[in-house]
């Protein structure tokens, strides 16, 4: 169980460290991204998507390629349109607010918070209302 | 283009698509942040669950008996000759489905402390970074674009902001990372959708916000 | 075949496939059009509860250190 959270904080010291140092935790860089001003980010993220693929295709050919099912369902687009605009909003995605903790911008706390609160609403509207299958049983 | 103290595109690709495949090889599941989110948000759950998995893996000798006992007793004590001929036809139609698994049974889960760990990580990775840049400092404001577009609002907008983050991710069933990143490698349906929705709302949001600095 | 839209993920199957007796799980829930909906996994995912590797469709917590199966919500 050890080496689990060893590697855990392995994994997330080097996303979090990765996406800093790319500026996805700076509003400013992301405004930039979104708004078509400075492609940079975009270019970075595309590149890594391109080499993600490459590395899935490898890892196949040793018939090590590790399983990613993700079907489209009813919360495909509405959840990703709220994250969107939470995004653009809060400039973060969920990993965001972290990072920013970090780097010692303390207002992050607040987005953190609000993550929390989110995550808890959805889970109580799902029980009372939705129902839907949204594949989060995903371990 | 460039950016003092930032990476240059080309390094931040490398970086984040490798850790796109190393992630699962690591990790032994999918990527996902929003996903942990959610793991510890539901602490006490995950934690049963990950206590069952440790349990069955100890002993999956012992698993497998207790599987057939269970469906055996589903069945009222015996295997009724219709299902005993359908699991047959089952066996005939697709071998894979009795034969031995050809790769190892998914990592445990690493339970709720698990996931908590990762998203300090996620901190302490952001110290490391800031650090290096001589750029780590406490401070109570956010970038100068968010304090120009928000000024007094920037809680509210924020609180807001996360509120629609959580919400949105836990509905898509992912975020940047497991769809955007991870799914859209792997030319996933749901993930190339919802990847589409969330950078377009994010695009047309900043650029409705642009007009406010 | 239709029914379960989870089955391809559901690591019931991944864990017990060699004896085959997961399969008669599938027989009797997974492949049933509306059955599936009774499946204790699917409603715990869909309700946006932790589903337990253990959970079985009838709602029973699999316990290998004793015979037999405890009850559960």
């Amino acid at each position: 169980m050890a080496g689990t959270i060893v590697r855990m904080m392995v994994v997330g010291t080097w996303l979090g460290f990765t996406l800093s140092q790319i500026g996805f935790s700076d509003y400013d860089q992301l405004h930039l991204m979104f708004t078509f001003q400075d492609l940079r980010m975009l270019f970075a993220f595309v590149g890594a998507v391109v080499i993600g693929s490459m590395g899935f295709c490898l890892l196949a050919k040793i018939g090590r390629r590790p399983k990613v099912h993700r079907p489209i369902h009813k919360g495909t687009i509405l959840g990703g349109v709220l994250f969107g605009a939470g995004w653009a909003l809060s400039g973060g995605c969920p990993a965001i607010p972290l990072v920013q903790l970090g780097e010692g911008t303390l207002p992050a706390l607040v987005t953190a918070a609000g993550i929390v609160i989110g995550v808890v609403v959805f889970q109580w509207v799902q029980r009372r209302y939705l129902n839907w299958d949204t594949g989060s049983c995903l371990r | 283009m460039f950016v003092e103290g930032l990476w240059p595109w080309w390094l931040g690709a490398l970086a984040l698509g490798a850790t796109c495949f190393g992630y699962p090889l690591l990790l032994g599941r999918s990527c996902t942040v929003s996903g942990f989110w959610g793991g510890v948000v539901n602490w006490r759950q995950e934690r049963e669950a990950a206590r069952a998995e440790a349990e069955l893996a100890a002993n999956p000798q012992a698993a497998e008996e207790a599987m057939l006992e269970a469906a055996m007793a589903e069945l009222g004590g015996e295997i009724p000759e219709e299902i005993q001929a359908e699991l047959e036809a089952m066996a005939a139609a697709d071998p894979e489905l009795t034969a031995p698994p050809t790769h190892a049974a998914p990592p445990r889960t690493a339970g709720p402390w698990g996931f908590l760990t990762f998203l300090v990580g996620l901190a302490a990775g952001g110290f490391i970074a800031a650090l290096g840049r001589g750029e780590a400092s406490l401070s109570l404001t956010m970038s100068p674009t968010f304090q120009a577009i928000f000024g007094s609002g920037a809680l509210l907008a924020l609180a807001f902001g996360g509120l629609l983050v959580g919400f949105g991710t836990q509905m898509a069933g992912g975020c940047s990372m497991g769809h955007g990143l991870s799914g859209t490698s792997n030319l996933q349906p749901g993930s190339l959708l919802s990847t589409a929705s969330f950078m377009g709302t994010a695009v047309v949001v900043s650029m409705v916000l642009g007009r406010l600095i | 075949m239709a029914g379960c839209t989870r089955q391809s993920d559901c690591p019931l199957f991944e864990r017990f496939i060699v004896s085959g007796s997961a399969n008669i799980w599938r027989l009797l829930y997974c492949d049933k059009d509306e059955k599936f909906k009774t499946c204790a996994r699917y409603e715990a995912g869909v309700n946006g509860r932790t589903v337990p590797v253990n959970l079985l469709p009838n709602g029973q917590l699999l316990r290998s250190m004793r015979m037999g199966a405890d009850d559960v919500c």
